[in-house]
């Protein structure tokens, strides 16, 4: 049983975009931010627009969930465990990210990371970060 | 209107009411949260045509409303609301009493918080784990993907990152857990009473690395109360009272982005000075803390953030073994979250008021003029601090 992600008319031009292999978050023109891609509107009241980042980032924390599998793409390296993490953009902005296919130990603070792509069961294709 | 400080500090904590706590089933929490408010108000020698004020806290189970006043049958109340801000309840439920005293929307105010979580078939780690569904629709599809699932491994991500920065280690969360495991064999009302070592707690398996079993608090079916009124009035009463001195919340909002230093402090390193300030105390004042223990990490930043040691040196803190019985900064003297009972942020604050009052029989700290208390809320996200006297200021 894998997790599916599917598209909703708010989340279609955020998937149309990882479909063709490029990141994007929310951006505040006004006020020069970067928001994760959930957020609705700046704090500030401004419209937010759709920014591409470059899909680079390093390691801000992890950790290994050690419950129930969600999706075997997803398993670490020693197939114990989903590892999920925290990375910091090169553009500055946190996500919360799934770690596949690493080995925890080998983890550590600043590591270089990259996107990926992953169509979880067949669904829309959502990011995940492996070492650079 | 002004209001000075002396009448803001001028509530007591008069009643204490407990349930029993843990695995108690055939009671809703409604019935639980109507239970222990009988039982604080006959603790503070009051009935409850004496109430005059009603602040209801429920949690995962729902059932715990405003129409707990009809249920209790009390009349005439000029103050009644349901309040939820998760951990950080409990202390914000006692501020807003003696607010709504000092400003003359009520006299005596019964506070309480009630859960059932549990049901008897299921795990307890059930209650607060989410099921990951088939289909995520939506940004909550990447949430459900990509990020922390449940409690634990947003905690798991937050203790992470202070091992990364300060170099803490499983060992040292491990000290916090046994230490208040050793509280919490003195009692009477702890779930979980067998002393534990720090090879137990290495051995515990992991709930969300860096996070082993034995650093996640328990989940409990129960109730606590606690009565409210003006320190005129307390004099009057029974029990010893115990004077709210301080307090303050803060909920942080982190960024999350660079520069964020979520996962290092919570809202305690904000609030925690401030009620400090506002009861007139440095951390040298303190004689017992009762720390927010969601996860044995949650108290070891807490105790940074009040000021008990250096940020980053919580670790050699708890490794020092200062934190348990014998120690020379008592903390968690219930057992806490971790070992005792689980009613978010009436755990700390019922242990405080027991240690205040002198009360706490075989686990009683010998010095308990001053204790600070603290909620703890989300991933982080909510705070509240109280700090609680023996005598009026």
């Amino acid at each position: 049983m894998s997790l599916q992600a599917a598209r909703d008319d708010a989340s279609a031009p955020y998937f149309d975009a990882a479909a063709s292999g490029q990141l994007v978050v929310r951006r505040c023109d006004v006020c020069d931010r970067l928001f994760p891609p959930a957020q609705i509107e700046c704090p500030s009241g401004h419209p937010l627009t759709w920014s591409p980042v470059a899909g680079t980032a390093t390691l801000v924390t992890w950790a290994v969930d050690d419950g129930a599998s969600t999706a075997a793409e997803l398993a670490n390296a020693t197939g114990d465990g989903e590892v999920i993490g925290i990375v910091e953009l090169d553009e500055g902005l946190w996500l919360n990210t799934a770690l596949p296919g690493v080995d925890a130990a080998s983890l550590r603070d600043g590591l270089a990371m990259r996107v990926e792509f992953l169509a979880l069961g067949g669904g829309e294709p959502v990011p995940v970060f492996v070492p650079a | 209107m002004d209001v000075t400080p002396q009448q803001l500090r001028g509530a007591a904590i008069v009643g204490l009411g407990i349930t029993e706590t843990g695995k108690v089933y055939g009671r809703s929490a409604a019935e639980l949260a109507a239970d222990a408010v009988r039982l604080a108000v006959a603790d503070a020698g009051l009935t409850l045509e004496d109430v005059d004020g009603l602040l209801v806290s429920g949690g995962l189970s729902g059932g715990v409303d405003i129409r707990l006043a009809r249920q209790l049958g009390l009349r005439d109340l000029g103050l009644l609301s349901q309040i939820s801000q998760a951990g950080s309840t409990a202390g914000a439920q006692v501020q807003l009493a003696a607010l709504a005293i000092a400003g003359g929307l009520a006299t005596t105010v019964a506070i309480v918080h009630a859960d059932a979580p549990l049901k008897p078939a299921a795990r307890s780690g059930d209650a607060y784990r989410r099921s990951p569904g088939q289909v995520a629709t939506g940004f909550s599809g990447l949430a459900a993907v990509a990020g922390p699932r449940n409690p634990n491994s947003g905690y798991a991500l937050a203790a992470q990152r202070h091992m990364n920065r300060f170099g803490t280690t499983s060992e040292q969360l491990g000290a916090i857990a046994v230490g208040q495991r050793a509280w919490a064999t003195k009692n009477p009302m702890a779930r979980f009473r067998e002393p534990i070592s720090l090879a137990d707690h290495q051995a515990s398996r992991w709930v969300a690395r860096p996070l082993h079993l034995l650093d996640c608090c328990m989940v409990s079916n129960g109730g606590i109360a606690m009565v409210v009124t003006s320190v005129e009035r307390a004099a009057h009463l029974p029990q010893p009272p115990v004077h709210i001195w301080g307090w303050a919340q803060t909920h942080p909002g982190y960024r999350m982005e660079r520069g964020s230093d979520w996962g290092l402090v919570s809202g305690a390193a904000i609030a925690g000075p401030r009620a400090m300030q506002m009861a007139g105390i440095t951390p040298a004042d303190v004689d017992v803390r009762e720390i927010y223990d969601c996860y044995t990490y949650t108290t070891l930043i807490t105790l940074e953030d009040y000021g008990f040691c250096a940020k980053g040196e919580g670790g050699e803190l708890a490794a020092s073994g200062a934190l348990g019985p014998g120690g020379s900064l008592p903390t968690n003297t219930g057992g806490g979250q971790l070992s005792s009972y689980y009613l978010w942020g009436m755990t700390p604050l019922s242990e405080a008021v027991i240690q205040v009052r002198g009360q706490g029989g075989e686990r009683q700290v010998p010095r308990h003029e001053v204790a600070i208390v603290s909620g703890n809320g989300g991933v982080l996200d909510f705070h509240s601090t109280l700090v609680l006297g023996s005598q009026a200021r």
